[in-house]
């Protein structure tokens, strides 16, 4: 189990690390894999396939080949964080979670693959059901595979007829990939796409969720925000390293004996990363559980130093595919929460967590306030 | 750590490093003040490829590719000279460079014998046939000196 920030850092680009649950010994299994019946993803392989499926996938996501996929959807973005504000018009006192920080990264999803609009709600149950999956205390197994199957034959409809009648969406461009490397099979296809839902999805719930009681707590953080908009993008860094959505990686394992901090970690260990400890670590940043923004300034602290970064996103070759979604996602929703909640306080401090240890959040996030100020477009 | 031969590094990322240890101990009294201890590192993107150097490969002896594969032109490369790594270059496989920078900082055994993942089957260093010197400095050594047994001592020369 590894806490501090330098040696963490250090694991992440280590090559005797392994992120393939296949190369941890009986006694350090018990990992949550990937959905049954279906490939590892890219998250839990190591290279080279790793490195190919991810690169494939890229292409189609990120500069230099598809420079604006996720600027692209920034408006239609912002359309949906307004639509669910609206949707707290009349109304004193909301849940954050169930009606913003759930709906908004599902949605996102949703226009991301090109899911049609009317399959949503079908979605929807599919991908809770799913992400029972990631909690230690349901138990439903049953509920997970019936839900993975029935989510996978939906999938694969989806990807023959984006196939045959491509759109602009990412599953079309993956569908129907010329790039250099191949196009991935059907089942990677679908072991991938159920990744980007999963990881791209419980993930933004927690960072939404958590921004909003977090500035919640420190109101002069708060109206900082609602007075100067621009703040957000030091807010949501922060946040990353204050309250992050994924707290620790529980699936590394050593190839080889890995001397650090003076210690041998024995071939075929388990290795747990800290990383919400690593952000607060003390040898790394000042006065590290003081929630504050402006460490993340440039103009207050010159250039961005190496004691500013956090390991919200995690680092190396596993850093966080999605990370550019989901901070456009919660820089969106938390800027659009500061300008139109008037008044707002917790109703519940602490609010109920969900019990998953991994992906650290609250279960629900009640939030009262006097009025809504109406949307820009409205 | 390579071959104690004096080196003339022309990236400009080692004049920024020197010149942050230079700043430092101009304003800093003599206690405070900082070695200039860095290991070189330069890169530079070639048709599309991203090379990345760590350590001093020119001086090594030998040759082996530790991760990935050639005809892919995805690989690390290690140099080892005397038994000792001192010097990797990736080719878009930067994000393992830190890990062989460190691995040089330790004067680590060569060839590497630790497994890794992406490790080729055959992990077997070939001569790295580098041109010779132009001005060879000989090795660091030890010299004795003294005539007198209670004036004898072994004294560490660099040239």
């Amino acid at each position: 189990m590894v806490s501090t920030y330098r040696e963490i850092v250090e694991l992440l680009h280590d090559p005797r690390v392994s992120s393939d649950p296949r190369n941890l010994t009986a006694s350090a299994a018990g990992v949550p894999e990937g959905v049954p019946g279906l490939p590892a993803s890219f998250l839990h392989l190591d290279p080279p396939e790793h490195d190919r499926l991810r690169r494939v996938v890229t292409r189609h996501f990120r500069p230099p080949h598809t420079p604006d996929r996720v600027d692209g959807l920034a408006p239609e973005l912002h359309k949906i964080v307004g639509g669910l504000i609206d949707g707290f018009v009349g109304r004193t006192e909301v849940d954050i979670v169930d009606e913003l920080a759930y709906p908004l990264p599902v949605a996102v999803i949703c226009q991301l693959l090109g899911v049609p609009r009317e399959d949503e709600p079908r979605f929807h149950v599919w991908v809770e059901s799913l992400l029972k999956s990631l909690d230690p205390d349901t138990g439903a197994a049953a509920e997970v595979q019936q839900a993975g199957t029935e989510m996978a034959q939906y999938f694969s409809g989806l990807i023959d007829a984006h196939r045959r009648a491509p759109g602009g969406d990412m599953l079309s461009a993956l569908a129907t990939d010329d790039g250099p490397e191949g196009q991935l099979t059907q089942e990677q296809l679908l072991s991938t796409s159920f990744l980007l839902l999963i990881a791209g999805h419980e993930t933004t719930v927690n960072l939404i969720a958590n921004g909003t009681l977090t500035l919640l707590r420190h109101p002069h953080v708060l109206e900082r925000l609602r007075r100067d908009p621009e703040m957000v993008f030091r807010v949501v860094e922060e946040l990353l390293r204050y309250e992050p959505p994924v707290h620790f990686v529980p699936w590394r394992t050593a190839l080889d004996d890995i001397e650090i901090a003076d210690t041998t970690m024995p071939k075929g260990s388990r290795i747990v990363l800290l990383l919400a400890a690593g952000s607060r670590d003390p040898d790394h940043v000042r006065a590290p559980d003081r929630f504050d923004p402006d460490r993340f300034d440039p103009d207050r602290f010159g250039l961005a130093r190496e004691g500013d970064q956090h390991l919200g996103f995690g680092g190396g070759i596993h850093y966080c595919f999605g990370a550019p979604l989901a901070r456009l996602e919660a820089q969106t929703a938390l800027g659009e929460l500061a300008r139109r909640l008037v008044n707002p306080r917790l109703v519940t401090d602490p609010p109920p967590y969900r019990t998953n240890p991994v992906l650290r959040g609250p279960r629900h996030l009640q939030v009262a306030f006097d009025d809504i100020v109406p949307s820009r477009e409205g | 750590m390579f071959g104690y031969q004096f080196l003339a590094l022309e990236h400009w990322g080692n004049a920024v490093t020197q010149a942050e240890v230079a700043a430092h101990n101009m304003i800093s009294s003599q206690a405070d003040r900082w070695p200039h201890l860095a290991v070189p590192v330069f890169w530079s993107t070639q048709f599309g490829t991203e090379i990345k150097s760590t350590g001093v490969p020119s001086v090594a002896d030998s040759v082996v590719i530790t991760q990935g594969s050639v005809p892919d032109r995805r690989f690390v490369a290690a140099y080892g000279r005397q038994g000792r790594l001192v010097g990797a270059v990736t080719f878009n496989q930067s994000k393992w460079l830190e890990f062989h920078g460190r691995q040089v900082e330790r004067a680590a055994p060569f060839p590497p014998t630790y497994q890794t993942v992406d490790q080729p089957a055959d992990v077997r260093p070939v001569p790295a046939e580098f041109p010779e010197a132009p001005i060879p400095t000989q090795a660091a050594t030890v010299v004795v000196t003294g005539h007198d047994p209670s004036e004898r001592r072994a004294e560490f020369v660099t040239r």
